[in-house]
């Protein structure tokens, strides 16, 4: 360490503003209606396997998920800002996980009421991340 | 400290860095939003990281009033050996501190 080089109390305080700067960019709030969209839109990606055997259906509705978050997202100043809440992380993949069952569920078998069950768990799943996130955020 | 750069150094510039390495692109109003310094003072610390070479800066082109920035790679790597280096000075603490404590540090 060289006579120009930060403390360690230096060192350490500019870390927290590290800290601090990337919680404030990454935790900007969301508009309140992007959570029920978001939330239907894991819902319809796993019901979307009942509609064609084909993964056209559930593409579209990827798309329009993708399309409409990034939007949002430039709208708000950061596209690609990752929230910090862990407990949101956990409710998109296990939403995404809940929908990619629906759409095993809806091949293995010719009912539809697992693929229903399983889509509602995705809706249900991203509703208690988005809730943690608006604590978090707002 | 070899990887702390004085570019960077600054605080409202470490925090603008720790933004785009946070989020990659970020809309130069947010960065204004959370740094809480008036226009031209804001303008001034992104001017010297853009002519550093570690910030990039455009206009949308949809819209000319946003501006939108990001970082360059040499801004990226920059930026990351900074924070080691700041890391380093941390963990160097208790060393240093022992050696006060009747221990001669070495």
């Amino acid at each position: 360490m060289t006579s120009n080089d930060p403390t360690p109390d230096a060192a350490r305080a500019a870390l927290a503003e590290i800290d601090d700067a990337q919680r404030a960019v990454r935790n900007t709030p969301w508009p309140v209606w992007l959570y029920p969209v978001n939330a239907v839109l894991f819902g319809l990606l796993g019901l979307a396997s009942l509609l064609d055997s084909t993964s056209s259906a559930r593409f579209a509705v990827a798309l329009v998920t993708v399309v409409v978050n990034v939007t949002v997202g430039y709208r708000s100043g950061v596209p690609w800002a990752l929230p910090t809440s862990r407990v949101f992380l956990v409710g998109v993949f296990g939403a995404g996980a809940w929908a990619v069952v629906a759409a095993v569920a809806a091949q293995l078998s010719d009912r539809a009421w697992p693929v229903v069950l399983f889509s509602l768990a995705a809706t249900v799943t991203f509703s208690v991340g988005a809730i943690a996130h608006r604590r978090a955020t707002a | 400290m070899s990887g702390l750069d004085p570019v960077i150094h600054p605080t409202h510039r470490l925090r603008i860095c720790a933004m785009l390495a946070a989020a990659t692109t970020v809309e130069l109003s947010v960065v204004k939003e959370h740094l809480d310094i008036t226009p031209s003072a804001l303008s001034k610390q992104v001017a010297s990281l853009v002519d550093a070479g570690y910030v990039r800066q455009e206009r949308s082109r949809t819209d000319t009033r946003r501006v939108w920035l990001s970082l360059t790679r040499a801004g990226a790597t920059a930026y990351r050996e900074h924070v080691a280096a700041l890391r380093e000075i941390v963990a160097l603490e208790p060393v240093a501190t022992a050696g006060l404590d009747g221990e001669p540090a070495s």
